[in-house]
């Protein structure tokens, strides 16, 4: 068997390196959906954050610019009242201010009046009315509205720290104007920014700060993430809050570094209404957006890895297993190998590994079968060798120069040594032994042993005065075996045969007084010699000494001649016919034409051939015969019979009790004619019937018809004696109408019989088994004995006993197609015995 | 009887025909009986062609009584051709007719036959099997709802 070629070649790897690698093929697609997934988790979360923080702005925005409003607007109110008390003096104002702060709880620090010049002339706080006054006429807010502007005469001033209080501020300023339109100063709050109205629900939501136009910070919460009031490290640092302040209307967002404790903020940055330049900002640490995402990546990032040292823990092990396995496998087929064939694996746990094992397991079995079977032949053989009558003997040839010279005996078997007489030859070289052996037979042996080419020959030894038959062939190359028996028995045989023979034909010599025909031609057909009886045979021919046979039996003699062998032939000549042995005469020389013969045998075989057609025939229209009785006959009985019921019925009212007498009668014989045309039937189916002869249970038979006659007429009582153990030879079926008709009537004669007894049985009559059944019934008169087998004969009149008398034509029938013969013995009122023998049954 | 399906009677013979007919009257087998005197004419009337061409086919009767013997084509012939026709190859086939030769039974029964039976001699006899033809094959026996 050639090798089978593996068509995929995979690198040479280890089963742990493979199974690792497999491990790592489904992890990293893992991996990377994973990655991908948070990233894009992260993406959204920031997004929905910065729009949070966006609208947390918007929120605090709203705040800031309604509360700026509010004290702008209400500052409209205090001015007009203001102008209007100025009469009452200024004290009065003072306490009028004072008592507007108190609604604002602590956000508005102080109101202040400051005149056309900016010198505050009334304020609610004591420390701002100094002598000389203190002015604010170098302040932004002021220096904005001392000039009338359209649509503008309120402003907010940036954080500054307060002349009055020292504190930090920034001022809500309003343009006060008399009645008759004339400037008179501004009215301005003091906020205090870290009391700025920011609610709670925004400061929760993150880092919230609020920058003047110069970038300062001026409120921020909680503190200390903003920085102290009043810093500029945002303005110097935060690029959002710069991208905002750049642009009037724009809104900026995104990621940056806190200038304070620095750590990364997700921030949005907003212009408010009320002053343009101003910015409120919500921010919240990016560490916080990132957090949920960081956990939930701690723990898939746990799970995966926790799935794959599983993954690389079962790896492993199964790795193990397999290695182990497979090793132990190895171990097995290495044991097969060195022909430990008890040997055999466990299971080891994996089915592909087991399966394998247990072909392993198979294999070594089947071996060890086969060993066994090999080893038992092999005794099989050894006894063969020990036991055989013919003398065996392997050798192997010695040669010297080329030539064979002696050979080494290797092994032999004791019929050898019996029929040599030699001794202990086994290991030893021939010639010490047989110091004469001819070069002839050791060339002989040498030739077989090289070659393979068997050898067969026979052998007379002068010493021994035997024949022997020797065979000689090469068990393997460069040895013989030599296998010879005695045939001196057979030699003899064939001897003595072949003198019988060379008699016989010394006695053939004399044909002349042969009635035959009997003729020697040479091996071309040309006429030698011939007997008396051949003359008619000749002439017939037209043929003579020294001429040649006609064509009819020159083939036959030419083929005979050539195959040396002898055929027959049947020719005809004239009249007769003769049946020919052409045999080609010893020496391979003339030819011998025996003839016999056979016109009368012949024309007696061509008689009988024809008889044999003609009966055939006659039985074919025997049977057509049958078919039409059974048919034709039957339809115009049918006819009487019904038609005659018919007037018995339709007519019954016009025919007297005579008239109807005589239709029951005609029925009455319509329906006889029919069972005897069914019985005829029944007759001649008999005779045409194929028989098939076996052996028959006689016995049983008559057991079966008993039993079953006895069951179809249980009133009576009749004793059937049936002899044990009858055979015949015969057919079956038929024989079981011979004694259904013969137990028939038994039955039917001994019904006015008390005590009725039916007997069966044989007895041997010269040699021949003669079967009988026996009654003791009304029996007959011997005077009618002859008629009794007739068809419808019969002996008793229908009301004395019913039948139609074809019983026995049957049985006789039947009887006769065995060859047998069958009679009949009895006297009125003694019974009747009918006696039968078969032809088969000696 | 419960059905008023028809009864094909097949019978050359004009006295079994009329005893047939008079049996069957005598048991009150009110059946229409449809007389064929030869195979070609039973085929005929059976498979709708010849003298009963366009006869309707699906009203086939309730069995046919078949004589073996009979002019022009033979009984067994007729089951033959009606066995192999699929509108008459369920068609209850009652042989009746006078042979009981093994070989006409054999042959009968394996060309499809139905039943077999011998007519009797004797016409009480024939009676009685008439009256028992009736009652199984019109009354007792039960075919497939539809025969083709």
């Amino acid at each position: 068997m050639s090798p089978t070629k593996i068509k995929f070649r995979f690198p040479q790897m280890g089963l742990r390196t493979a199974l690792v690698l497999l491990v790592l093929a489904v992890l990293l697609p893992v991996l990377i959906v994973q990655g991908i997934i948070y990233a894009a988790w992260y993406d959204n979360r920031m997004d929905s954050n910065v729009q949070q923080n966006l609208a947390q702005a918007m929120a605090a925005q709203m705040n800031l610019d309604s509360f700026i409003q509010d004290v702008s607007r209400q500052e409209i109110a205090l001015g007009d009242s203001v102008l209007r008390m100025e009469h009452d003096g200024l004290p009065a104002i003072n306490q009028y201010l004072t008592a507007s702060v108190a609604a604002y709880g602590g956000t508005v620090y102080s109101f202040h009046w400051a005149d056309h010049k900016g010198d505050i002339i009334a304020s609610s706080d004591p420390q701002a009315l100094k002598t000389p006054p203190l002015s604010v006429a170098d302040r932004s807010y002021y220096l904005e509205l001392a000039k009338p502007r359209p649509g503008r005469d309120w402003s907010v001033g940036n954080l500054i720290t307060g002349r009055a209080s020292g504190r930090l501020t920034f001022m809500i300023a309003r343009r006060m104007t008399d009645a008759a339109g004339q400037f008179r100063g501004i009215l301005f709050a003091s906020i205090q920014p870290e009391k700025l109205p920011i609610p709670e629900t925004i400061r929760a939501g993150g880092l919230v700060t609020i920058f003047d136009d110069d970038g300062r910070l001026v409120y921020g919460s909680p503190p200390e993430s903003a920085g102290p009031p009043g810093n500029t490290l945002w303005a110097q640092q935060d690029a959002l809050l710069a991208k905002a302040r750049s642009a009037s209307d724009a809104q900026a967002t995104g990621t940056v570094k806190s200038p304070v404790g620095g750590q990364m903020l997700v921030a949005s940055r907003l212009h408010i209404t009320t002053d343009p330049e101003w910015i409120v900002g919500v921010s919240v640490p990016q560490s916080q957006v990132a957090a949920p995402l960081l956990h939930s990546m701690a723990m898939a990032g746990a799970l995966t890895g926790g799935a794959a040292l599983l993954s690389a823990v079962a790896a492993v092990m199964i790795g193990r297993r397999i290695i182990t396995g497979t090793r132990l496998l190895q171990e097995h087929a290495r044991d097969i190998g060195q022909g430990k064939l008890d040997s055999r694996v466990e299971f080891v746990g994996l089915r592909e590994i087991n399966q394998l094992a247990d072909s392993l397991n198979n294999m070594a079995q089947d071996l060890q079968a086969g060993r066994a079977a090999l080893q038992e032949s092999e005794e099989r053989f050894r006894g063969l060798f020990e036991t055989m009558n013919e003398g065996f003997l392997v050798g192997e040839p010695i040669y010297q120069n080329g030539r064979c010279v002696d050979f080494l005996v290797l092994a032999v078997n004791p019929a050898y040594y019996q029929h040599t007489g030699l001794k202990g030859l086994a290991g030893r070289r021939i010639k010490e032994f047989l110091p004469d052996l001819e070069q002839v037979w050791l060339d002989r042996y040498a030739h077989v042993a090289a070659t393979g080419q068997p050898d067969h020959f026979e052998d007379y030894n002068a010493g021994t005065r035997r024949y022997y038959e020797v065979f000689i062939y090469s068990p393997q190359p460069g040895q013989f075996a030599v296998v010879f028996m005695d045939v001196t028995n057979r030699k003899q045989a064939e001897e003595a045969i072949r003198r019988a023979q060379q008699e016989a034909a010394t006695l053939a010599r004399f044909p002349s007084e042969n009635p035959s025909p009997v003729l020697r031609v040479s091996r071309e057909g040309t006429v030698l010699y011939h007997n008396a009886a051949s003359q008619s045979l000749l002439d017939a021919w037209a043929c003579g000494v020294g001429r040649t046979l006609p064509q009819a039996i020159l083939g036959k003699v030419l083929q005979a001649a050539r195959d040396n062998t002898v055929l027959e032939a049947e020719i005809a000549a004239g009249e007769q016919v003769f049946s020919f042995q052409v045999s080609p005469g010893s020496a391979g020389q003339d030819v011998n034409i025996y003839g016999r013969d056979v016109t009368e045998r012949r024309r007696a075989q061509r008689a009988l051939q024809q008889t044999a057609v003609r009966l055939e025939r006659s039985n074919k229209e025997l049977e057509q015969f049958a078919y039409s009785v059974s048919h034709d006959l039957r339809a115009p009985l049918r006819s009487i019979n019904g038609f005659s019921q018919a007037l018995l019925e339709d007519y019954h009212d016009k025919l007297d009790a005579e008239g109807q007498g005589f239709l029951a009668r005609v029925r009455a014989a319509s329906q006889r004619m029919g069972e005897l045309i069914d019985d005829l039937l029944r007759l001649s189916r008999v005779t045409r019937q194929e028989m098939r002869l076996e052996e028959v249970d006689v016995s049983a038979i008559a057991h079966s018809l008993a039993d079953d006659m006895a069951a179809a007429s249980p009133g009576r009582k009749v004793e059937a004696r049936i002899q044990p153990g009858m055979k015949a030879r015969g057919d079956s079926q038929l024989l079981r109408v011979v004694l259904q008709n013969l137990l028939d009537n038994a039955w039917k004669f001994t019904g006015k019989t008390p005590s009725a007894r039916v007997e069966v049985g044989s007895v041997q009559k010269e040699g021949r088994d003669v079967f009988f059944v026996r009654d003791n019934g009304a029996g007959f008169d011997m005077a009618y004995g002859n008629k009794l087998f007739a068809p419808f004969q019969r002996l008793h009149t229908e009301s004395e006993f019913p039948g139609t008398g074809i019983g026995l034509a049957t049985v006789q029938r039947i009887i006769y197609r065995h060859g047998g013969s069958v009679w009949a013995e009895g006297g009125v009122n003694q019974g009747a015995v009918f006696y039968f023998t078969l032809e088969g049954s000696a | 009887m419960t059905t008023s399906r028809s009864i094909l009677l097949v019978e050359d013979n004009e006295d079994d025909l009329a005893l047939c007919l008079r049996a069957l009257r005598m048991h009150n087998v009110a059946n229409e009986v449809v007389v064929t005197r030869d195979g070609v004419q039973a085929l005929d009337y059976l498979l709708g062609t010849g003298s009963h061409q366009g006869r309707d086919t699906s009203d086939q009767p309730a069995f046919v009584l078949l004589d073996l013997k009979l002019p022009k084509v033979d009984g067994l012939e007729v089951l033959r051709r009606l066995r192999s026709n699929e509108s008459t190859r369920l068609l209850p086939v009652v042989i009746l007719t006078t042979s009981n030769e093994e070989q006409d039974l054999v042959r009968s029964y394996s060309l499809g036959a139905n039943s077999y039976i011998r007519k009797p001699v004797d016409f009480v006899q024939f009676m009685e099997a008439v009256r028992q033809l009736g009652l199984y094959w019109l009354v007792l026996n039960e075919l497939p709802a539809k025969r083709l």
